[in-house]
This record gives structure tokens, C-alpha cells and sequence, in this order.
């Protein structure tokens, strides 16, 4: 309560007698005592027992105990003042347990500070919220009052022939049939479902769940309660929802609803727990079910075939035996079986010989999915989208906290090794792609997540080498093929319970047996209970655990993975920096060699960065075009900054690299200008290309009329081999514009001071600059020892850009500025050390960073 | 532990893709009260951090095990963390306690017969494991 003042006017406040009290106590808690020392006594006209004031010589004892008695005064003084500041008990609970509605609702306040907090809300006179029991009066007209009551209905009828098993019919979820139409058919379905009409098509469970798969087309959107149909129309949701709607930034893209980052800050906690460190020491979890999965299944003549379509789309890559035979995990770029451009990247997972899973980010899974409906003569093609769902947890408790909310329903080998090495926080330790499958009971047999209590030093190095060679296989076959086929999903649906029946069960347990075994685990029973198939894999890219099983146990496995303390919810932001910090890309934003990641970054990131931009006054903003000595030389045609000022501008890399290349082929040197004559044309009005200065021409002319100059649909390529074969001769001008450029991933570094940002400008040193940035990087010192930073930095020309930094920024994991780019390969071939120069958009200052090369 | 077997001509021939790090199994308490000094630590960060967790360590619990920094330095990094255990040791006048130790660490390297020309990147080789000792310092720094 702050101490407000008084509404009479001039002279000293009136504090009441409450805020008198309070002031006294504050004051009282922040006086520190401090201990007078008796002088020596070698001074000898002092009499023993007095009290210097002029100051004089002190033991050693004496000076050390009374500065650790000043110090233990000054400790407690600070608790004190700390303790006597804070009124209310919610004041005390860590911030991220805080909750706004604890003032006035008790049930927000943990169980052992409610006393404390009540006796705080009596002592306030503050308005407590009460349920009230009265009628809700409405001010509804009969009309409004009839819809309202029409759409209860329609609710009530739902969740009865929900509960009667029956399988909504499809007009229920047809968004844009009428509500009366829907309660009659609603009626009508329980009317006959009473009467056991023999057409009528019965569920297995309670719950409405169902296998939702599409077998050589695609899956239709998921029914859902009939009560969000509509919300649905556009962007489909992923089984949790509802749930990360309260706690996360959600994000409707690629036709889902997609949770992009908590609600609450969380970029350090994400690193601490997330990223590669020893650190760690709790568990990031995020619904991943938008990832497309498709199943693959052929007979036994097409075999062949099928291993041959899956080594075309990942350029032969996936059926090495490392992974065909092997069953490791690939993960890796698939190539379009069309035109063999990259599409994006895919993990691919092969189940036998006849069978294969594939998962695909949304953006690319409709190409890939049409294409294999082409081969469905052959293939039996699933999408199995909205009937398998995924959860991606990782951090250093994942399988200790996967332990703790599955058990295995038989005894199976599996589960033994994923028990063995659940209690290893650093995960790297662990062989590669190791992965688990088995079938587990109803996570919400739990009353709440049971950690499983290992034998001391059970594991050793040894065991974790066994993990290799003693795969069960055919155990993590038989829960993967019921996981992939369709009568396994609709058999692991089969007595789903819902939430009443099994607190029902629970109270019979607890009535029952006073002395509970399983730590009132609801004991699974083998003849009725359903068994999950769950497949759990590791990736290595991504340094995280996909755990996969049927969508409709998506959520009751969820709600469990929640209550594990140290469990926090993640979003796609926070995957993205995961993979920044790995030294990872990130799909799509830094996959710019793909389509999809070219239109991200042209397309709506720079369109959005431009209207945030545009939207600032224009005092205010960075003014792009007015910015001087970025470049040695100043060209006519470009004033400021180059490129586009919003995003990496890859035509642009295109065009001065290839035309560079073109310039220099005819065994000319580089001229910047021509003096004499801006431009020059040639017969048909073509543009000439003698001078540096014309390739921005080239490229403004490129702007305006796209279509009249022949350039390619994206104007990079990927490379991973470092040699000179690849690099393509450009030899004629049109060729500029026509012939991608070879480019590879790169991480580039700050080898000093500064901070890299996203669309940042690569350029190569200058070979006269060499020097000058060599004793750069060796540091160049002040005289007080401290590293001299402001000195002149030599700029180099506009023809010594090579690349743009994707993404970019502070890297917690190595405590310094660096960001992942792309640089074209032909400067990378040729230049000796790895050193280059970074400059952010709008900004002059170079920086020396160091460059490694990533691999794909 | 034990005699450290030596390395055969085949054991160096074979190519490793992937080092692993040593097994941790390491509870809240444990990952708040030991340090793994990499060879790249710089030393007054090892120092500063050190700092940290001394100050921290009343907030852990009352179980001696955790009443003390734990160092943990293995090959390169070895002469590195004895150097931040010697600077708390003199500078600071805090009572170490040194003890060497053997770590195993895991190696995958290329299986046998895995040598098909075809395959261009060493990723997409089977591999086996191999596992490989190290000598390390533990230091115990306490308040």
C-alpha cells in the first residue's frame, strides 16, 4: 500500500497512525549497528577500555572481527528491510508463478501460504470473488433467448450421443449447415441409436475419438467439438489448443494454429534449459503436431520402387543402410522429384522394407504429397496429418520426465532401456538416433507424474554401448506398425475413459485398498484398458525428442507432461533460436535456396519489417537512402544503403557475383564507372554490361519489368562441396540474371565487439586491406591495456559483398554476436583464411568476424 | 578404471564422426554446484563463475556432498582447471581436495565394411561404437 498524501494542501504530510507504524518499522529495519573497538593499548596516555576518536593503530584480530561483525550487521539489515517491505504472502512466489486474479481468489495462492493470504484479505476488508448461486438474470430478447438456447442444445444433444458412442455424422461438423438442421440430425442419430439401428456407425469410446486418416488423398479436417467448428474454418487447431491459447502467442500459418512463443519471457530460460549445455536441468516441451506425416506402404513386388522414389527425393541419401537397413533416423533435404531443386528439410523413418513414414514441415508437404499420389498405383500413400500427432520436448530432464508419466503395459525391453537411460542429463552421451517404441497404458492412470527410482550407478559406459547393438527391433516394430495402421490406432482408442469414469476408478481404488502398491497409480488392467503405441525418437540435427502416438491421446499425455515440475511450454520462436544456437537452420526462415524460404524472406518478413518502418515518422527511422561512407567508392546509380533495406537481397548477391564474374571473364579489370557515359544500350535497347555500375542498373531494370529480362525463379543454390567444378561460367550477359548462384551455409562470428543482426552484409577483405585487419583481429591495444575499438576503419568497394547473414544475434552458448548465412561459394574457394567483414543494414561500421563453414 | 588399454594400429586407422561427451547423470543440486571447465573457458570466467556458485551455496541443501564447488576437468582441460582450483587454493585461502580420475568417454566411429565409395558423406556411414579413456581432475573448492 503506498502512503498517499493528504488532501490538504502545503505544509507536512499527516500520516495516519497505520503509515506512522509502518514508516517506523522501515526506518527501524534499515539502521545498521556497528561495533565500537576498544583502542590498543600501546598507546599508553589512553587509559584501557576507551574509545578512540582521533584514530590510532588496531590489532589485527581486533580489525578483522569487528569488520566481519559490520558486515554480518549490514547482511541482516538488508534482509531486514527486505522482509519488513513486502505486505502481501503472493508477493513472495517466484514471478513466473505469479498470478493476477491471487488478490482476490485464494485458489491461486499455493496451499501453504493460503492461511497467511487469507488472514492478509481479511485484515484489507477486500472484496473476495464468490460464486454466486442466484440465477444469472439476462436482458435477452425472446429471440436472442431462443438462439442462445437453441445452441445449448445443440451442445447438450452433442455430448450425449458423444457419450453414447455414436459417431457424429458429417453435417454436425460442416460449419456452414444451420443449428436446427444439426439438432434434428443430432435427434435423430440418439433415437436410433437407442433403438440399435443397425446402419447407425458406433465409436469404441466415450471420448468421440476416432482415426482420421486420408488413404490416397488427403485427411479431412479433424470434427472436433461442434462448438469450435467455426473457429476452424480456415486454420485447423492442434490438439492442445485450447491449452497453449492461455499461455502462448499463437500464429495461424501454413493452415494450422500454431503456438509461437509463451506468454511469459522466456528467451534466457530457453537457452539455460534448451540448448546444448551442462547446465540444464528441466525439460522444454512443444506441441509439434503440425508436421505433416505421411505413410508410405507398398506389397511386396513394389519394394524396390518404393526405396527407389524415397532415394530420388532425398538424392539417394535415405536408403543408405545406415538407414534403410540400419532403421536409424534420417534427417536431411529432400529434393523435388520434378526438377531436383531442394525443397525443404524431412525426416524419413523406415519401418520394414514395405513401409516408410515420412514428416514434413506444412509448407512442403502438399508438394511432396501430390507428387506421391502420382505413384498410387503402385503405393499405398496415407496422410496420416490429423491421426498421428507429435510432442518435441527436449532439455536435460526429457526422459527422466517421460519416465515419469508412461509405463509400459507389458514387459517390454524398450521401456527397460528407455528407463535405464532416463537419468542421463546430457543426452549427447547417448548413441545416435537412438529411439523407443512400445505401448504404454493411459497416462492419466497417474494422479500425478511418478518419477521412477533407479538403482545407484545402474548405469555405466558399457550399458549405454549395448544400446547399439542390442536393439529390440521387433518390439519397436510391432508399436510402430500399430501406431501406422489404422485398425492399430482405432484399437488403442478402444475404452478410452473419459476424466469421470476414471476419478470413478479412482475412488474405488483408494476405497478399496488402504495400503495402495503402485503409489495410486490406477492399476492397469490388460483385457479392458487401452494400450498407446508411442514411438519416441532422438534427432541429432536438432538435439531434441519427438515423441509420436494417435492424435487423440495427444492431449491426455499433454496434460500429464505439464504437471512435471520444471516443464515449460515452448512455441516455434523458441525452436528457432534452439536451432540458432546449435548452429542449426531454421525452416523456413533461413532456407532461402528453397522456394519456400525465398518467399518468407522476400515476401513477409521484409514485407512486414517495411510496413514496421514505414510506420515510424520519418525523423525517426533509419533514413536508408541518406547514408554515407559505406563504400570506398561511391557509385552513381546507388545512393545509401544497397540492396533491399528489409531483407537479405538475394538478387542482388546474384546479379554482382555473376556479373562480377562476367566482367572479369573477358580478362578485364574492374572498373567501377564509366566517366564519360552513364549507360550504354545496344541495338535492340539492351542494356550493356562494361562497368560495376551497370549491374545495378541491370538490377533496378529487373525491378520494374520483371518479365521482358530473362532470371531465374530463385536467384541462389546450394552447395555443400568446396571446390572449383561447381562454379558455373557466365559468359554471356543474359546469363547474369539466368544463372543461380552457388552459395554455402556459413556461421560467421564477431571476433571482437559488436552485435550482428538479422539481413546483415557479408563482404570479403580487400587484398590491400589484408594487413590493417590482421592486426585487427590480433587486437590493437590502448595504452591503459584496454582493446582500442574507435579507430578509422578502411572501407571496402560495393563488389566485395559475398553473402547476407539470415539470422543473426547475441548468442547466449557462446557469449558473444554471431549469426547464420549464406556467401557465395565462389569467394569461399578462393580466398585463404576465414575472415570476413560484417556490416548490419543501415549502419557503416565493419566488423571482423570468423566464418565456418555449416553442414546440411 | 584400471590399466588403460593401448591404442592399436586398426583403432587409429579407424575414423571417428562422432565424439561423445561423458555420461552425466546430475541432479538439480549436482548441475547448481559442478562446473565443467572446457579447454576454451576463459580463466576469469572459470573464476567469476566459481564466485557464483559459492555464493549460492546456502540455498542448496544441507547435505555436505553439496557444500562445495565441484571442478571438472578432463585431457586439455586439465591443466586449466587445476589453474582456477590453485588461484581459490592461494589467492583466496579456500581448502581444496584433488582427486585424478579415469573417464570413459563413447566414440562413433565407421563400422567395418562400410567402405562403399558411393557414399559421399560420413554422416550417412553406419557406425559403431568404441570406447576410448581419458584422464581428468575433479577439485573440490569449499567455502
Amino acid at each position: 500500500m503506498a502512503i498517499q498524501p493528504p488532501a490538504s494542501k502545503g505544509g507536512k504530510k499527516q500520516y495516519n497512525k497505520n503509515q506512522i507504524q509502518k514508516r517506523q518499522r522501515i526506518y527501524n529495519a534499515r539502521s545498521i549497528r556497528a561495533e565500537a573497538v576498544i583502542v590498543s593499548s600501546s598507546n599508553k596516555s589512553i587509559a584501557a577500555g576507551d574509545l578512540s576518536e582521533s584514530g590510532s593503530m588496531l590489532n589485527v584480530d581486533q580489525f578483522t572481527n569487528s569488520r566481519q561483525f559490520e558486515i554480518k550487521e549490514l547482511q541482516l539489515a538488508m534482509h531486514r528491510s527486505k522482509v519488513s517491505g513486502s505486505t502481501r504472502v503472493f508477493q513472495d512466489l517466484p514471478r513466473r508463478l505469479r498470478r493476477r486474479t491471487a488478490s482476490h481468489n485464494i485458489k491461486r495462492i499455493p496451499k501453504r501460504m493460503r492461511n497467511r493470504a487469507l488472514r492478509e484479505m481479511m485484515k484489507n476488508v477486500q472484496e473476495k470473488t464468490v460464486s454466486t448461486s442466484a440465477k444469472p438474470r439476462h436482458g435477452l430478447t425472446a429471440k436472442a433467448l431462443y438462439k442462445a438456447k437453441m445452441s445449448i442444445k445443440l451442445l447438450r444433444l452433442a455430448s450425449k450421443s458423444k457419450s453414447m458412442k455414436l459417431a457424429f455424422p458429417n453435417n454436425i461438423s460442416a460449419a456452414r449447415s444451420r443449428v436446427r438442421q444439426k439438432i434434428r440430425t443430432l435427434k435423430k442419430l440418439i433415437k436410433d441409436g437407442k433403438e440399435n439401428k443397425k446402419y447407425i456407425r458406433k465409436l469404441n469410446n466415450a471420448m468421440g475419438s476416432y482415426d482420421n486418416i486420408g488413404i490416397n488423398k488427403l485427411a479431412p479436417i479433424p470434427k472436433g467439438r461442434p462448438k469450435y467448428v467455426k473457429r476452424q474454418l480456415k486454420f485447423t487447431w492442434l490438439p492442445t489448443h485450447v491449452w497453449n491459447a492461455k499461455r502462448s502467442h499463437m500464429i495461424k500459418r501454413w493452415g494450422y494454429q500454431i503456438p509461437w512463443s509463451a506468454t511469459q519471457k522466456c528467451f534466457k530460460m530457453v537457452h539455460r534449459i534448451g540448448s546444448n549445455v551442462a547446465t540444464s536441468d528441466g525439460t522444454l516441451c512443444m506441441d509439434t503436431s503440425f508436421m505433416g506425416t505421411i505413410i508410405i506402404n507398398a506389397d511386396e513386388d513394389n519394394c524396390t520402387f518404393l526405396k527407389e522414389t524415397i532415394s530420388k527425393l532425398t538424392n539417394f541419401r535415405a536408403v543408405n543402410s545406415k538407414y534403410y537397413t540400419s532403421k536409424k533416423l534420417f534427417q536431411g533435404l529432400m529434393y523435388s522429384p520434378i526438377d531436383g531443386n531442394i525443397i525443404g528439410p524431412s525426416e524419413v523413418i523406415w519401418v520394414d522394407e514395405a513401409s516408410v513414414i515420412l514428416r514434413l514441415h506444412p509448407t512442403i508437404f502438399g508438394i511432396i504429397f501430390n507428387y506421391l499420389l502420382t505413384l498410387t498405383k503402385k503405393l499405398k500413400v496415407q496422410d496420416a496429418r490429423f491421426s498421428i500427432s507429435s510432442i518435441t520436448i527436449t532439455g536435460a530432464e526429457s526422459l527422466a520426465s517421460l519416465t515419469s508419466i508412461l509405463r509400459s503395459t507389458s514387459k517390454s525391453e524398450s521401456f527397460e532401456q528407455l528407463k535405464l537411460v532416463s537419468k542421463v542429463t546430457d543426452y549427447k552421451a547417448l548413441p545416435q538416433n537412438l529411439s523407443f517404441g512400445f505401448t504404454t497404458i493411459d497416462p492419466r492412470h497417474f494422479g500425478s507424474p511418478k518419477k521412477i527410482k533407479m538403482v545407484k550407478n545402474a548405469l555405466s559406459i558399457d550399458k549405454v554401448m549395448e544400446l547399439q547393438t542390442n536393439v529390440p527391433k521387433t518390439e519397436i516394430h510391432n508399436a510402430l506398425s500399430k501406431l501406422l495402421s489404422q485398425s492399430g490406432r482405432i484399437e488403442s482408442y478402444k475404452n478410452q475413459l473419459t476424466i469421470k469414469e476414471l476419478n470413478r476408478r479412482r475412488r474405488q481404488m483408494v476405497n478399496s485398498n488402504s495400503n495402495i502398491s503402485d503409489h495410486g497409480i490406477i492399476p492397469f488392467e490388460k483385457d479392458t484398458d487401452p494400450e498407446i503405441p508411442i514411438y519416441i525418437y532422438k534427432r541429432e540435427e536438432s538435439n531434441d525428442w519427438v515423441i509420436m502416438l494417435p492424435w487423440f491421446w495427444h492431449l491426455p499425455l499433454w496434460y500429464q507432461l505439464n504437471r512435471i515440475p520444471r516443464m515449460y511450454n515452448v512455441g516455434l520462436r523458441q525452436f528457432q533460436q534452439l536451432q540458432y544456437e546449435n548452429n542449426k537452420l531454421y525452416f523456413p526462415d533461413d532456407y532461402p535456396f528453397t522456394e519456400a524460404g525465398f518467399v518468407e524472406n522476400t515476401d513477409y518478413k521484409k514485407e512486414a519489417s517495411r510496413r514496421k518502418w514505414e510506420g515510424k515518422p520519418s525523423g525517426k527511422r533509419v533514413n536508408f537512402s541518406k547514408l554515407k561512407n559505406i563504400h570506398s567508392t561511391v557509385i552513381p546509380s546507388v545512393k545509401g544503403e544497397i540492396g533491399d533495406f528489409f531483407s537479405c537481397d538475394w538478387r542482388l548477391l546474384q546479379i554482382l557475383r555473376n556479373g562480377i564474374s562476367h566482367l572479369l571473364s573477358k580478362g578485364n579489370t574492374l572498373t567501377m564507372i564509366n566517366p564519360n557515359k552513364t549507360t550504354r544500350f545496344d541495338q535492340g535497347a539492351n542494356r550493356l554490361i562494361e562497368v560495376v555500375n551497370d549491374l545495378f542498373e541491370l538490377l533496378k531494370d529487373l525491378e520494374v519489368e520483371k518479365l521482358n529480362i530473362p532470371c531465374s525463379a530463385l536467384p541462389i543454390l546450394l552447395t555443400t562441396k568446396l571446390d572449383t567444378e561447381t562454379k558455373k561460367t557466365i559468359s554471356t550477359k543474359e546469363d547474369v540474371a539466368n544463372v543461380p548462384l552457388s552459395v554455402m551455409s556459413v556461421r560467421c562470428r564477431y571476433v571482437e565487439r559488436g552485435h550482428m543482426k538479422d539481413n546483415a552484409r557479408i563482404y570479403e577483405i580487400p587484398k590491400e586491406q589484408e594487413n590493417y585487419w590482421k592486426d585487427k583481429r590480433n587486437g590493437i591495444f590502448r595504452a591503459d591495456g584496454k582493446l582500442y575499438h574507435d579507430d578509422e576503419t578502411p572501407l571496402p568497394e560495393v563488389y566485395n559483398l559475398i553473402g547476407f547473414i539470415s539470422s543473426g544475434a547475441y548468442d547466449l552458448s557462446i557469449g558473444g554476436s554471431s549469426g547464420t548465412g549464406f556467401v557465395d561459394q565462389g569467394t569461399l574457394v578462393s580466398s585463404k583464411d576465414k575472415f570476413v567483414l560484417v556490416r548490419n543494414v543501415g549502419s557503416n561500421q565493419y566488423r571482423l568476424a570468423h566464418l565456418d563453414m555449416l553442414i546440411i | 578404471m584400471g590399466v588403460i588399454p593401448k591404442t592399436t594400429k586398426e583403432d587409429k586407422n579407424s575414423k571417428i564422426t562422432v565424439k561423445h561427451p561423458t555420461l552425466k547423470q546430475a541432479t538439480h543440486n549436482d548441475i547448481k554446484t559442478t562446473i565443467y571447465v572446457k579447454s576454451s573457458t576463459p580463466f576469469v570466467s572459470g573464476i567469476k563463475r566459481i564466485n557464483k556458485f559459492l555464493n549460492d551455496l546456502d540455498k542448496r541443501k544441507k547435505d555436505p556432498k553439496f557444500q562445495c564447488v565441484v571442478l571438472l576437468g578432463m585431457g586439455k582441460a586439465t591443466e586449466k582447471t587445476m589453474a582456477l582450483g590453485c588461484y581459490f587454493a592461494e589467492e583466496k585461502g579456500k581448502r581444496l581436495e584433488v582427486r585424478t580420475k579415469s573417464v570413459d568417454v563413447i566414440d562413433e566411429v565407421i563400422a567395418e565394411g562400410n567402405n562403399d565409395d558411393s557414399i559421399i558423406d560420413d554422416r550417412d556411414r553406419d557406425t559403431s561404437l568404441k570406447k576410448r579413456s581419458l584422464s581428468g581432475i575433479e577439485i573440490k573448492i569449499y567455502p
